[in-house]
């Protein structure tokens, strides 16, 4: 019984499907840098080439060995700027899109990420304040 | 003299009227829309040329996943249920299953009809890079507008480029 109890609190702890941050969660941005015009700001995914990058699609996070160590579903991105040109407020313009990945128990910026079986693309480390690592798919 | 001119422009524009319904001619720049069938989530097949021949045609390019699409789709709906007689909206998907899609038109109380173009090819030709794309075809076949990203103003679009 108390085997039991110990395996189901061990595997309310490792079920970190589905992205959710549970607080012991590292912050990753991934940056896809489409070029797509859009208004900045505005809810996005990949689009063209990058279309596998887009809300609910699959992702894994490798280690260096190549081994999973944590499972979810990229959620939508938020269109940024990709130049640093300043156009006129309101239009469309070439952006990125960026999306804010949560994932349990990544501690350093190391290994890749893999989106829906394409390549992995290596985590590098960010500057940004609380945001572990950074994945720019181009 | 003006006067004249002005009302023949006006005739010229306004094509055609069918049981009180006036559409718009389409610019003469207007390319010819690409042609295409698409399987319908009720497994029937609609074929969009024999469609626009009787009048115009509004695609709406969308995944179930984007959530720019589920933010306009409100006033989409309304739209095609305000223009039900006159204009036909059709939904196109891509990626998404065929169970998400059910579920977005669920959810969205979207009436018209709406298929999958599973290989992309739809998508392709109407240079669809993201969703939420919306194309207006006038009455007679020819391609008069697209928004990518959409439109907050396909109502008013439509009255300029579709019914008048």
């Amino acid at each position: 019984m108390r085997a039991g109890v110990l395996i189901l609190a061990a595997a309310l702890l490792l079920g970190g499907c589905g992205g959710e941050d549970t607080g012991s969660s590292g912050t990753l941005r991934l940056l896809v840098l489409d070029g797509n015009l859009r208004q900045l700001g505005d809810p996005c995914n990949g689009a063209g080439p990058f279309d596998y990058a887009h809300a609910d699609a699959d992702y894994v996070i490798e280690d260096g060995d190549g081994t999973e160590v944590f499972r979810g579903e990229l959620p939508n991105g938020t269109a940024e700027k990709i130049m640093d040109v300043d156009f006129r407020a309101g239009l469309r313009q070439p952006t990125m899109c960026a999306m804010t990945l949560h994932v349990n128990g990544l501690t350093t910026a190391e290994g890749d990420l893999v989106i829906d079986n394409q390549d992995g693309v290596p985590i590098e480390p960010s500057d940004e304040p609380g945001v572990l690592g950074e994945v720019t798919v181009s | 003299m003006r006067r004249t001119a002005t009302a023949l422009a006006l005739a010229l524009a306004l094509t055609s009227c069918s049981a009180g319904t006036t559409y718009v001619e389409a610019p003469p720049t207007a390319p010819p829309a690409p042609a295409f069938t698409l399987t319908l989530l009720d497994g029937t097949t609609l074929d969009l040329a024999e469609q626009w021949q009787d009048r115009p045609v509004v695609l709406v390019f969308f995944e179930s996943w984007c959530e720019l699409c589920a933010r306009q789709q409100a006033d989409i709906t309304a739209l095609s249920e305000e223009y039900r007689d006159t204009v036909l909206f059709v939904g196109v998907g891509h990626e998404s299953s065929r169970e998400e899609t059910t579920t977005f038109v669920r959810d969205n109380d979207i009436g018209y009809p709406v298929g999958l173009d599973a290989s992309g090819d739809v998508w392709r030709r109407y240079r669809v890079d993201e969703p939420p794309l919306i194309a207006l075809v006038s009455k007679g076949g020819r391609l008069v507008r697209g928004w990518p990203g959409g439109t907050d103003e396909l109502g008013k679009q439509i009255q300029r480029f579709l019914v008048a």
